[in-house]
């Protein structure tokens, strides 16, 4: 397109540059959609994968309407009356802040102890010097990832037994009282960390030994030259080469604040140990999809979605703020 | 490398590897311990005192559990949404992983947002479970594989990997006339097969583990994966076991079976076929977070 087409007439008059205008932006059209037409089957390749992010994605989020209706099964989701509010009134509810106190300190721990973990192991990992039991350890360490949590549920529950498990007879042993664990409300929450621990430390390991790996050795070399002992190497060179590493991690998993999650916490839940173990997921779940009060659960679901998305935003913004990178 | 160690690196050396192997047995142990109890004969292992070697050994709890045909069709509708599952998830996402890698194409950048706004906002699980409702895939075998068949992360990893294939490859196939579906199919998939392997890999383990689905979509007992029937038997058998700890169930007196070791041999097939493959697809992980870590 010549400059001239572009710009529109030079001079004589406004109506002769909006002609021009008009009928530019007609061959454009006709232009896209004969690229279109050419195109076709790549669209054919891509709308599939549109149109299944509209059913399965945005109708669920059209679908929140229900938080603010009074949902019956006959009228759907479209034609059941409005309410505004009043499905809001979990807030009253005193088992709803049961349970957002279980979920925070469940995430809570879970970060604080879950998070530096990996970490930790891919350090002592690297200082490994021989390659087969180093190789060995890995190995092993990533299996529990593997396993679903029915599994490991099963195998805290054979440990953990009062009579005939593994651990109560070390405890006795030494002299220590038995424990029922699964059934503590006191217990729940270690057990919740350690299980989570146990299954996911070997596989977290694996991103940061890479970084640990991509490390430079002569910065190594040049620190031991200097005198520098081992704890001094980790936390002058070994830490920050891996900061990048760690701070895109630590920002991708903050969304997980929120949320403690059905997988691992509703195999785990007994009637004894109900009082710690209901977490919000769990609760939705359980009056929701279980008792049908599907008007309010949407509304709990609202919340926790608009919180979701307002700490994603935060977090990548404060982020990039800080020059780190964010998510996108 | 002979380079002296000194002392405290010494000390260091020695504590850290027995870290390690503390570390390796207490991954192993349960494991193992749940074999071990599932080897043994029910009514001798609810006296307790077993931690490393069958002290009565039997098989009777696998027969039993394998004579079940409920188990056998919780292994077979296991098998088939994870083949079906994997297979269909991968190839519905590198093809519009692949559409989307064509930069000729109008509209991408339109399209790519809308599929990221869907990673940052969602409406939970009460609106996800109605649609399944309305879309009739409650209690279907197809609500274990349809959902899943679009993994926007995975779709993005291929995407970046598409990005990579060398420009000219894929050039002189539109020369030569190869339509689109036909470069995707003869040059992207086989060019891209170390991404594809490790995005399946974590798919398929996704779909075997799953215990969810069919515990809270699927009401039929005859369409419920291996985990769930894992989690039915866990869940219910629970407190009663406790209960008859002392006395043991009446049946079991004499089949030298006992809900203990009988949810131990199911626990064994639940998780054999994992520990079986996981092996030979060992190798291929690794390099599959790698790109999937990089590219982020």
């Amino acid at each position: 397109m010549s400059a001239i087409q572009r710009n529109g007439s030079l001079g004589s008059g406004v109506s002769r540059g909006r002609e021009h205008a008009l009928g530019r932006a007609r061959v454009n059209r006709r232009k896209l959609l004969r690229r279109v037409w050419n195109l076709r089957s790549l669209y054919l390749m891509v709308i599939p994968g549109v149109v299944f992010l509209f059913v399965f994605n945005y109708i669920p989020m059209a679908g929140l309407q229900v938080a603010f209706k009074d949902y019956q099964y006959k009228l759907g989701i479209w034609r059941s009356p409005w309410v505004g509010t009043a499905n809001f009134e979990f807030i009253r509810d005193p088992q709803f802040w049961t349970a957002v106190r279980n979920t925070f300190a469940i995430t809570s721990l879970r970060f604080i102890f879950g998070f530096p973990a990996p970490i930790i192991l891919a350090l002592l990992i690297n200082e490994m010097r021989q390659p087969l039991f180093k190789r060995f350890v890995q190995t092993v360490s990533y299996i529990p990832h593997f396993v679903s949590w029915i599994v490991v549920v099963a195998l805290l529950q054979v440990l953990l037994s009062p009579e005939t498990g593994a651990v109560n007879a070390l405890l006795a042993a030494v002299g220590l009282p038995r424990q029922f664990f699964m059934g503590s409300e006191a217990w729940f929450r270690p057990l919740v960390v350690l299980s989570g621990l146990w299954k996911e430390i070997g596989w977290g390991s694996i991103i940061y030994l890479a970084a640990i790996a991509s490390i430079n050795p002569e910065l190594f070399e040049a620190a031991i030259v200097e005198g520098a002992g081992k704890l001094q190497q980790v936390r002058y060179i070994t830490i920050p080469s891996i900061m990048p590493t760690i701070s895109i991690l630590l920002v991708l998993s903050i969304p997980g604040l929120l949320s403690a999650g059905w997988d691992q916490i509703y195999p785990m839940m007994t009637p004894a140990n109900m009082g710690a173990a209901e977490v919000i997921d769990t609760f939705v779940l359980r009056l929701g999809v279980l008792a049908g009060k599907y008007s309010m659960t949407a509304a709990i679901g609202f919340v926790m979605s608009i919180l979701s998305t307002t700490l994603i935003l935060t977090v990548n913004w404060l982020s990039k703020r800080s020059g780190g990178s964010g998510i996108w | 490398m002979t380079i002296r160690m000194s002392r405290s690196e010494r000390v260091f050396q020695v504590v850290n590897s027995l870290a390690m192997i503390l570390f390796a047995f207490a991954v192993i142990y349960p494991f193992w311990y749940v074999a071990v109890l599932s080897l043994n004969d029910g009514q001798d292992a609810m006296r307790g005192g077993i931690y490393w070697w069958p002290r009565t050994f039997s098989l009777v709890n696998f027969r039993y559990v394998l004579a079940s045909p409920e188990i056998g069709r919780a292994f077979f509708i296991s098998i088939a949404r994870t083949a079906l599952g994997t297979a269909g998830s991968i190839l519905f996402t590198a093809m519009v992983a692949f559409g989307l890698s064509r930069k000729e194409l109008p509209g991408r950048r339109g399209i790519m947002v809308y599929v990221f706004i869907t990673m940052l906002f969602g409406g939970g699980l009460i609106p996800y479970y109605l649609l399944l409702r309305d879309v009739h895939l409650l209690n279907k075998f197809w609500v274990y594989i349809v959902p899943g068949l679009f993994g926007v992360w995975n779709m993005i990893i291929m995407k970046t990997s598409f990005y990579e294939i060398p420009a000219s490859l894929i050039e002189s196939a539109m020369i030569d006339g190869a339509s689109y579906p036909a470069i995707l199919w003869r040059i992207v998939l086989p060019v891209s097969r170390p991404t594809l392997a490790a995005l399946s890999l974590f798919t398929a383990v996704g779909h075997w583990n799953d215990w969810f689905a069919g515990v809270f979509f699927v009401n039929d007992a005859r369409l419920i994966p291996l985990q769930t029937y894992l989690q039915r038997i866990l869940s219910t058998a629970f407190f009663a076991n406790m209960a008859f700890q002392g006395q043991g169930l009446v049946k079991s007196v004499t089949s030298g079976i006992s809900a203990v070791t009988l949810r131990m041999a199911t626990v064994v097939i639940a998780v054999a076929p994992i520990l079986f493959v996981y092996p030979f697809v060992q190798k291929h992980f690794i390099k599959g977070i790698m790109i999937g870590a990089v590219k982020e």
